[in-house]
Order: C-alpha cells, then sequence, then structure tokens
C-alpha cells in the first residue's frame, strides 16, 4: 500500500507547486490568455509599450526523495499558468532560486517575474 | 531512567543536526523583482543610482561584455550550487537514516548564494543601462 502510494507520487513527474500572485488595478476584468501564448523573459521589454498585471512567483518542489529536482522550465510553467489567469501577454524580469530543501520538499525550486499586457495598437 | 534520559540527549542531538543541515543546504530564494518602470519611457527607466554606479561610466560594448561576465560568473555559482546539491543529498539520505553526525558535512554554499544575488543586481542595473541607452 505504501509502496503503492509512493509510486504514484513519483509518477508526478511535474512535482506540486505554491504560486502566488500580486495583481495590479490593470488586471480588473481582463480575459484569460492561452498559456502557450506566454511569453517568458529575463529582461525588461523596451520595444513596445506594455502595462504591469501583477507579480507572479512559483515554487516547485518534488514530490518525494526520490524523484528528480525541480527545474527551471517547471517554474516558467507556473508562471505562465498564472500570469494567463491575469491576461498577461508575457512574465518579464523573470529570475529564479537555487535548488535546495525547503520546509516542505526535499526539493525546491522558487521563481518570479511581472506579469504584462502589451499594449494594443 | 538513565538510559531514558539518554536516549532523549541523543535524540536532541540528532534533531539539532537535522536542523543544521536544513538550514545548510536549504533552497535559496529568487532575488526580489525591481520596481515598476513599466510607464515610462525606455530611456528613462533607470533607478537612483544607477548613473552614479560604475557600469554607467561604461559604453555599450563594454556594457554588453560586463553582461557576458556577469551570465559566466552566475553560472559559475550556479554550478558550484548544483554540484554540491548531490553530495548534500548524499549526506542527507545516509546521515539521516544512519549516521546523523554525518550531517554536518553538508556544503551550505551561502557564499554563492551571495554573489548569486549580487550579481542579479548587478545584470538589473547593466540591463537598464543598456537599454536606457538603445545599445
Amino acid at each position: 500500500m505504501a509502496m503503492s502510494a509512493i509510486a504514484l507520487l513519483g509518477g508526478c513527474a511535474d512535482g506540486w507547486a505554491t504560486t502566488q500572485v500580486t495583481p495590479q488595478v490593470a488586471a480588473a476584468g481582463r480575459q484569460a490568455t492561452p498559456v502557450d501564448q506566454i511569453q517568458v523573459i529575463e529582461g525588461d521589454v523596451t520595444d513596445r509599450p506594455y502595462k504591469s498585471l501583477g507579480d507572479v512567483s512559483a515554487t516547485v518542489n518534488k514530490v518525494t526523495l526520490f524523484n528528480a529536482d525541480p527545474t527551471r522550465e517547471m517554474v516558467d510553467k507556473r508562471l505562465k499558468v498564472e500570469a494567463a489567469k491575469l491576461g498577461a501577454d508575457a512574465v518579464i524580469q523573470v529570475r529564479y532560486g537555487t535548488v535546495g530543501i525547503s520546509a516542505l520538499s526535499w526539493g525546491s525550486l522558487d521563481g518570479k517575474g511581472r506579469a504584462i499586457a502589451y499594449d494594443k495598437p | 531512567m538513565a538510559r531514558g534520559a539518554q536516549l532523549l540527549t541523543t535524540s536532541r542531538k540528532a534533531a539539532i543536526l537535522a536542523v543544521a543541515l536544513t538550514v545548510a543546504a536549504c533552497a535559496r530564494n529568487s532575488p526580489p523583482l525591481p520596481p515598476d518602470l513599466g510607464h515610462l519611457p525606455p530611456e528613462q527607466r533607470l533607478l537612483q543610482g544607477d548613473a552614479e554606479s560604475p557600469e554607467a561610466k561604461l559604453g555599450c560594448s563594454e556594457l554588453k561584455e560586463e553582461r557576458e561576465r556577469i551570465r559566466m560568473a552566475a553560472s559559475q555559482n550556479e554550478a558550484t550550487i548544483a554540484g554540491n546539491r548531490s553530495h548534500n543529498q548524499t549526506v542527507s539520505y545516509v546521515g539521516g537514516a544512519l549516521l546523523p553526525p554525518l550531517l554536518l558535512a553538508a556544503r551550505n554554499d551561502d557564499d554563492a548564494k551571495k554573489n548569486l544575488d549580487e550579481l542579479q543586481t548587478k545584470k538589473d542595473r547593466v540591463d537598464r543601462l543598456l537599454k536606457a541607452r538603445g545599445c
């Protein structure tokens, strides 16, 4: 029983995550964006005007001791999901922590960024 | 009675070691986001202090070289932490299950974590200068 539970949890390759969103006024009433359309950008965007919708952060944790460590791609995926809910086009200024033990997991990795929507011409 | 007290002391020592390990091998949080300057035109997206920073004296090509140096230094620090992660995991598996004093062999990577935070601050500044100047 215990072994099958471990095997089941071990199958969750993407780990489990916690997310936090601090929406700004501009995010109110916006329609959600398809997740696969969200860009993840490490710096700022200066070639087109945008408005900030809010700061998003995500922490991905490995499920069991035996899972692989979470990756930046997993964090990006969670950031995109949260940004999509705000109706964003991109997450900018993205930055990451480094994997290590946390209070809740043998392997945690966090990342954060700012959800933005480009101004329509 | 004495044996019970001895067991208690041993378990307390093990708990202290476990806490020491957790602190030593803990995850590093991502650095804070810079202030939101998106409402300003790109050439004005600078923070107080950017103009007086050593990087402000650099030209476009030097700033780009600096950005590359920062990227490489960050990679090196990340590699150090990643390398020690395997060591720390092994130490924690074996130490936690069999030999608690082994937990003291965990590497904490404080310097590398501090360097990474400083490099991110520097990278943000260099990026702002590059974009403000239209490099």
